[in-house]
């Protein structure tokens, strides 16, 4: 495993000879970051490209390969990654893919119904620090048994959507009519069994598709399944360990659990497959649907934070995604790198000389908030990011990474004192035990803004505005 | 960890909660069970605007802890949280000796075991010596209680060790989140007196999207240092599921937002170690004790 090897274990299988083609200083720098995961292997070119290096080539993917595998599901130029994973603890190094999210429809429903939902996970989007958290996958469940009226469904699906899907049911005749819908692509198919598997194998190896494995709270099943499926030639599998809801509970969390643990504690390679949940299940049976939805939300973070690298939900509604989304973004964030954006002044709109100067800190979190804050609500100005490792305001104030020493030094570099004719510098709410010392630092004047940056169009109405503050020019203290 | 303590012991509980003693990994029932984890429900002494969906819950009770805790102490909650944060100088400026009135008055008005904290998060430069001051006084006047009393802060801590230990009480540890801070602060408590089950550990917890994967990451390395024998990472591990009540998302999110947020959050928590949970929302202490009544705990 990456985290285990030496740079230097891995330089020795370089060609080095230092020639940058990398992008890096020399093949020692690139061995840490491919130790790091940090860059691909295939970025050294010379080493993909030329013979005398093939042998080494093999032998460093080989010593780099993730413990769990890293399957891809397919869909024309839209890939979704799964698995690919080096560690059991996020702390141990960092998560790597995401748990993929996919979203049932099944043969069942109705053309208007499957293109509503379908149109819903394309559109499911939530911007946070940057990006946007979104759903992965669709998965079409075949519930009426019906070749014809799967193959059907496929292509309604296919019709209104660019994802990938997984497709969904035990009868390899199912599968292969939607498959044959889908040339070129390559879908996760669900699953194969100890009574399907025969098929199923044939059916994944002529498409060259992904395939579930399933046996459902049968671990011992599960691993000579995959022992039978590596035999007939297949390579990219996923496991399904079984999901139960209710009290089944903790045998879905044992099985997740101790497939990771073999994996990672003791080296077993059957197990080295990415897992899949299916929160779905809740719904089998009866009971009211905002129970499920509750139990379906549980069940899917309880998974996301214990190994699920895919996971098959039912549930559409926002107030029980969002949650989900925002806990596997925060899990899979690289821990070793604080989140963090470039220090530095940035411009809001168009400010001019009389425009307010605030700061916030580097923290990604804080910046895009604070910046999305201001610009909402049009008001041109100046945003200092000082540099605060990353840290929030509280936390860079109490752990002295937001000093006035700090403060001072940014506002000097950043030269915004040639762009206003005022000395007036805002401040978070949050460092006002700063501010006497920031006024002697940087000999501007503070003022304290709101503890919470959705004050600010406000504070500066009454502070800044209002009082037409810049009118009196430089005043220096 | 013992919080509370009946008549016979020299309280006035109706009965004591045990928090900690886990013994395996959460939830690594394959090695062995551990003990159920403690639910904390939220009394605040005064609150900023509390969003609308709490509103619907407490709405008749925001001004009135004491009637807010009786509300609590109806929907069955192992342990009360009491907050008194009114003794910040930003807050209302309320003199800790006055503060104490509250204490003694939620003190009547639940029988349940009692938690008490100062203010979570200090802005105003007086507020630690506040707090200090208040956590002393409630440290002296409910000697016998055995509360569990904080924040004890690497910045300050020696009062409130000094005076938990000489009328009884427990320690609530809080540091950023940090393994080797929170290693730490229990060191200098200990050089106190003070004996590891008398101190949960507080990391900090982040909402969902607000840095809670420091918070988990934080708790699994104190939990596993703490299981692999590493003495000074052995005390219970508190999580502020209710954080997630305060975020901006749900502001103007759909109704049924809030409690799943704080629900979804408590079993990350729980899934990171979590030996006390500590939530606001009825909706979702009310989920997230229906999930941990699935698993097998030790003792039953």
């Amino acid at each position: 495993m990456a985290k285990s090897l030496s740079p230097l274990e891995v330089y020795n299988l370089l060609p080095k000879t230092n020639c940058g083609k990398c992008g890096e200083k020399n093949c020692l720098s690139f061995a840490t970051r491919l130790v790091n995961l940090e860059v691909e292997v295939e970025r050294c070119t010379p080493l993909v490209e030329e013979a005398q290096y093939k042998e080494n080539y093999v032998k460093l993917k080989n010593l780099l390969k993730p413990p769990v595998k890293e399957v891809l599901i397919v869909r024309g130029d839209r890939v979704v990654r799964i698995g690919g994973e080096y560690v059991m603890y996020r702390h141990e190094l960092t998560y790597r893919r995401p748990t993929a999210i996919a979203i049932d429809v099944s043969d069942d429903m109705s053309r208007e119904l499957i293109a509503e939902r379908v149109k819903q996970v394309e559109e499911f989007g939530y911007p946070y620090i940057g990006k946007q958290l979104k759903l992965d996958l669709i998965a079409v469940r075949s519930v009426t048994g019906d070749p014809a009226r799967f193959s059907e469904v496929v292509k309604t699906v296919l019709d209104n959507t660019s994802l990938p899907l997984v497709l969904c049911s035990l009868d390899p005749e199912v599968l292969k009519a939607g498959l044959a819908e889908m040339s070129g692509d390559k879908p996760l198919l669900y699953a194969a069994t100890k009574d399907n598997w025969r098929r199923m194998a044939e059916l994944a190896l002529a498409y060259d598709c992904p395939l579930v494995v399933s046996a459902p709270n049968d671990p011992t099943m599960l691993k000579s399944l995959v022992k039978t499926m590596l035999e007939c030639g297949l390579e990219d599998l996923v496991l399904d360990p079984g999901t139960m809801g209710g009290e089944g509970l903790p045998d879905t969390l044992v099985n997740f659990t101790m497939i990771r643990k073999a994996v990672f504690r003791a080296g077993d390679e059957l197990l080295g497959f990415p897992l899949l949940g299916a929160p779905i299940a809740v719904w089998l049976g009866g009971g009211r649907a905002l129970d499920k939805k509750w139990e379906e939300c549980y069940l899917a973070g309880m998974l996301i934070v214990r190994y699920a690298d895919i996971l098959i939900m039912h549930s559409l509604d926002g107030w029980v995604l969002l949650p989900l989304v925002m806990l596997r973004d925060n899990i899979y964030t690289d821990p070793r790198k604080p989140v963090s954006v470039e220090p530095g002044l940035y411009k809001i709109g168009q400010p001019d000389e009389t425009s307010p100067v605030m700061f916030t800190t580097n923290f990604a979190l804080t910046y895009y908030t604070v910046s999305s804050d201001i610009q909402s609500a049009k008001i041109d100005s100046y945003l200092l990011v000082v540099d605060t490792e990353g840290l929030s305001v509280e936390s860079a104030v109490a752990g002295r990474k937001l000093t006035a020493d700090r403060v001072a030094e940014a506002l000097k570099e950043s030269g915004v004192e040639k762009l206003v004719k005022h000395r007036y510098l805002i401040i978070p709410g949050r460092a006002s035990r700063l501010s006497g010392e920031i006024e002697e630092a940087t000999g501007w004047t503070v003022l304290v803004g709101p503890l919470d940056s959705s004050g600010i169009p406000k504070f500066l109405d009454e502070k800044w505005y209002k009082p037409k503050l810049w009118e009196g020019g430089a005043q220096p203290k | 960890m013992v919080i509370g303590a009946t008549e016979p012991e020299g309280g006035s509980r109706g009965y004591v909660v045990e928090a900690g003693g886990a013994e395996t990994l959460p939830f690594y029932t394959f090695e062995g069970l551990n003990p159920r984890p403690v639910l904390a429900l939220e009394v605040y002494d005064c609150v900023e605007p509390l969003p609308s969906f709490l509103l619907e819950s407490y709405r008749d009770v925001v001004s009135n802890p004491v009637e807010w805790a009786r509300l609590v102490d109806r929907l069955e909650p192992d342990l009360v949280n009491l907050n008194v944060r009114s003794i910040s100088p930003t807050v209302l400026d309320r003199s800790p000796k006055d503060a104490l009135k509250t204490v003694e008055a939620v003190l009547q008005a639940t029988r349940r075991p009692l938690m008490v904290t100062g203010i979570m998060d200090p802005i105003h430069r007086d507020d630690t010596a506040r707090n200090m001051e208040f956590l002393r006084l409630v440290a002296e006047t409910f000697k016998g209680e055995r509360l569990l009393i904080g924040p004890a802060t690497p910045e300050a801590f020696e009062t409130v060790a000094e005076a938990a230990l000489a009328n009884g009480h427990n320690v609530l540890a809080k540091t950023n989140m940090d393994v080797n801070q929170a290693i730490r602060l229990n060191e200098l408590l200990v050089e106190k007196g003070l004996t590891l089950e008398r101190i949960v550990v507080d990391v900090t917890t982040g909402a969902l999207g607000y840095g809670v994967e420091y918070t988990l990451s934080t708790m699994e390395r104190f939990r596993i240092r703490g299981l692999k024998g590493d003495r000074m990472a052995r005390s219970p591990l508190i999580f502020f599921a209710s954080e997630n009540l305060f975020i901006r998302e749900l502001e103007n999110g759909e109704s049924g937002m809030a409690p799943i947020y704080e629900a979804s959050s408590a079993v990350a928590g729980l899934m990171a170690g979590a030996d006390i949970v500590s939530m606001l929302h009825p909706e979702s202490l009310e989920k997230v004790r229906q999930f941990i009544d699935e698993f097998p705990w030790r003792g039953g």
